[in-house]
């Protein structure tokens, strides 16, 4: 144990001693920074609910909001947004209802092309056109609109229909929706957003705070965390290994009562572990900063921090026997990195639409059997935020459905992968002359 | 038990016609507590050797054991302590740090190392500089550190290779000293050096490694030892007209300035020689053995090896 916690020490030393930890401290620091600096100002609630009443006919569509028939607005009118009143009392079981909106629609054609276009929305937009054809009953229009406010992130929605404009055209529909009884996070649009300790303000449109807490942790999950962040620390570390076997360096420590294997891996596990106090550093960090910004923490944003961890182990495995062979940390890193992107490409090319050849299909599988499963070890950061409570409705739009994966798969080829290289890196550090 | 023994070592470097044959069939013991030095050409084998013995390096032939466990195990290196001939230290490090981290290698606790670690910077002299990057260290500085890195667990073996490689004079002095002190203390000292004058005034046997052999070992008394000669003082001196009468009793008769070299092939001989000389007056004030200087025996050895 002393000789292992010597050498986690010294891997810390020696991770300190490099500029690029500094780097990595910065954008750890900065990341929390933001965080931190995030603010969420509440919106007068008939402005926001005004705003989301008229995208009605509109769907989120990437980052933007399109309309249901892809061009033309669909006719229809937001009447009046209101506190509850005497004059337009909730509904029976809606007592706790706060707002009230009222929405007239021109044509019943337009509340059913609404209806049916939300429908091929959550069903993935289908091919068969002849469904946009079906009648729609009452019970739907009233459901359909029910769904849209719950989706806004209204606990409480109460529809009641009635006509409101005398001189309505004959299939005019009007409508009184009540809303109320959501947790101020969930409703959309219901802040702005300020970043920078209110250097920047934006208006957030048709997307809740929990949402932005959503896509920021996914943001510092894949990108800054899994993407920059690893690149840098791997660029760095990977050339430890071969600084260790430097001429002259590695007869002090081979001449210490510890066999190779065990120096070895010791100081393959002190990066390691150097890179879980890292990731743990800033996951911990932005969740801090998050949960005091905005009042929304969660927990399973810290388990991103394993993710990280678990794909620099694989990936610095790559580099250890590379490293043992070359003594060349260049050679190191360059082979580490080729094999992320290697294992991405196959694993885009084989999720891609794009007819391949038979034969590189082939190719693709057996590379994909060969190499370490490090998208699916990401994807893992999505299935962990999707465990926020986001409205159905949201989470429909920003959470990719899971893809069925076989696990036992995936951790076994990844495993026998990592420990292959480990091995293969041990066999060559102790069968060599120094 | 020897506290290093050597037996059959062979080893090649390399395959076909560029190979090496760095060590071909070496046996050698060093008792416990004696400072042994290994001398040779560059590239004689002497490193190869070392390494050998802290399974640095894998023997193709022969073994070899510290303390009576054989140098393939880990385990055996737990007494032992050793300082590389071109050392080099994380450069990231301070001079406390090194000697943390491989005290910690060493089986000490952080504490311990740290305790012992400062012992021994105070000891080689870099006390003031214990807490500076060893990247600002002056070669003489890393030699000392490496002295101490090779301390740092109290082993009961030592292995140096050039230890005062880069150090001043006054810092030699130190270093021999201190060596002094650890063979006092009961420590084995296997040293390589090309320093011969160092290794004559420090240890206690010597081996001669030539192309990969042991051409010559023994004490230094023994090895320094002209063969059977004497340098022997008379007074009145010895006339040069007695030298062809010497001649014929003894191998050698010369007359240096006022001292007469004789060499005998036995004592009779010798005996013989100042027999004739007292019988003509001449009364004996000084016989002593002639010795050669370690240099003139290692030139010898790597000329002529055995």
């Amino acid at each position: 144990m002393r000789p292992f916690l010597a050498m986690l020490r010294d891997s810390f030393r020696e991770s300190i001693d490099r500029r690029a930890l500094f780097v990595l401290l910065a954008v750890s620091c900065l990341a929390t920074l933001f965080c931190f600096s995030i603010a969420f100002e509440k919106e007068a609630p008939e402005l926001v609910l005004r705003r989301q009443a008229r995208r009605l006919d509109t769907i989120r569509h990437g980052n933007s909001l399109v309309h249901f028939d892809g061009s033309m607005p669909l006719e229809f009118d937001v009447v009046r947004v209101a506190p509850v009143s005497a004059d337009a009392p909730a509904p029976p079981g809606h007592a706790a209802a706060e707002l009230l909106v009222e929405l007239e629609f021109a044509h019943e054609h337009e509340l059913n092309a609404m209806v049916h276009s939300w429908a091929a929305f959550l069903e993935g937009y289908p091919d068969d056109l002849s469904r946009y054809d079906a009648p729609v009953g009452e019970a739907a229009r009233r459901g359909y609109l029910r769904e849209r406010f719950e989706g806004f992130g209204y606990a409480d929605v109460g529809v009641v229909e009635g006509v409101l404009r005398a001189k309505a055209a004959e299939d005019a529909r009007a409508y009184r929706v009540f809303v109320a009884g959501a947790e101020s996070y969930r409703v959309a649009g219901a802040h702005r957003l300020s970043i920078g300790f209110g250097t920047l303000a934006v208006g957030l449109e048709g997307t809740s705070v929990q949402e932005v807490v959503f896509t920021i942790q996914k943001v510092l999950a894949e990108a800054i965390a899994g993407f920059v962040g690893l690149l840098i620390v791997l660029s760095t570390s990977a050339s430890f290994i071969p600084a260790m076997l430097q001429k002259g360096a590695l007869d002090l420590m081979l001449a210490r009562p510890v066999s190779r294997t065990r120096l070895l891996l010791y100081k393959y596990a002190g990066s390691v572990s150097f890179v879980a106090v890292l990731a743990v550093l800033l996951f911990s960090g932005c969740s801090l900063g998050l949960a005091v910004s905005t009042g929304f923490f969660n927990p399973w944003f810290l388990a991103c921090a394993l993710t990280l961890v678990a794909v620099f182990a694989i990936l610095y495995a790559v580099a250890v026997p590379l490293g043992v062979l070359t003594r060349s940390g260049n050679m190191a890193t360059l082979g580490a990195l080729g094999v992320w992107g290697l294992e991405s490409t196959v694993s885009q090319l084989r999720a891609s639409d794009d007819v391949l050849p038979a034969w590189l299909r082939a190719g693709l599988e057996g590379l994909h059997t060969l190499l370490p499963k490090l998208s699916d070890l990401t994807g893992l950061n999505e299935r962990f935020l999707a465990r926020t409570p986001l409205a159905d409705e949201a989470a429909a739009r920003v959470i990719a459905e899971p893809a069925d994966l076989d696990w036992l798969f995936i951790l076994s080829t990844t495993g026998a992968f990592t420990l292959l290289m480990l091995g293969g890196a041990v066999w060559l550090f102790r069968r060599r002359d120094w | 038990m020897p506290a290093i023994e050597v037996q059959g070592l062979r080893k090649r470097f390399g395959r076909g016609g560029r190979a090496v044959q760095a060590l071909d069939g070496i046996d050698l013991e060093v008792a416990p507590g004696e400072i042994y030095g290994l001398l040779g050409r560059n590239g004689a084998g002497k490193t190869t050797l070392v390494k050998v013995l802290l399974d640095i390096v894998r023997a193709d032939a022969g073994s070899a054991a510290i303390l009576g466990r054989s140098s393939k195990s880990a385990r055996a290196r737990s007494p032992v302590g050793y300082l590389p001939e071109d050392h080099r230290f994380p450069e990231y490090r301070t001079g406390l740090g090194a000697l943390d981290l491989y005290g910690g290698l060493s089986g000490l606790s952080a504490r311990e190392s740290r305790r012992r670690a400062g012992e021994l910077l105070e000891q080689v002299g870099l006390a003031g500089a214990a807490r500076k990057k060893i990247r600002g260290y002056s070669k003489g500085m890393k030699q000392r550190l490496g002295l101490a890195q090779a301390l740092v667990h109290d082993p009961s073996v030592l292995f140096l290779d050039e230890p005062t490689d880069g150090v001043d004079p006054v810092g030699r002095a130190e270093i021999r000293a201190l060596l002094e002190d650890l063979r006092d203390k009961g420590c084995t000292i296997f040293l390589n050096s090309h320093l011969l004058g160092e290794v004559e005034q420090i240890c206690d046997r010597v081996g001669i490694l030539e192309a990969g052999r042991m051409v010559r070992e023994g004490g230094i008394d023994s090895l320094t030892r002209a063969d059977r000669a004497w340098d022997l003082r008379t007074e009145p001196a010895v006339d040069a007209a007695l030298l062809p009468q010497l001649r014929a009793l003894v191998t050698r008769a010369e007359l240096h300035d006022q001292t007469l070299e004789l060499a005998a092939e036995d004592d009779a001989d010798l005996d013989a020689a100042l027999d004739f000389l007292r019988a003509r007056g001449h009364r004996l004030r000084g016989l002593q053995s002639r010795r050669l200087t370690l240099e003139q025996v290692f030139l010898r050895a790597v000329e002529e090896p055995a």
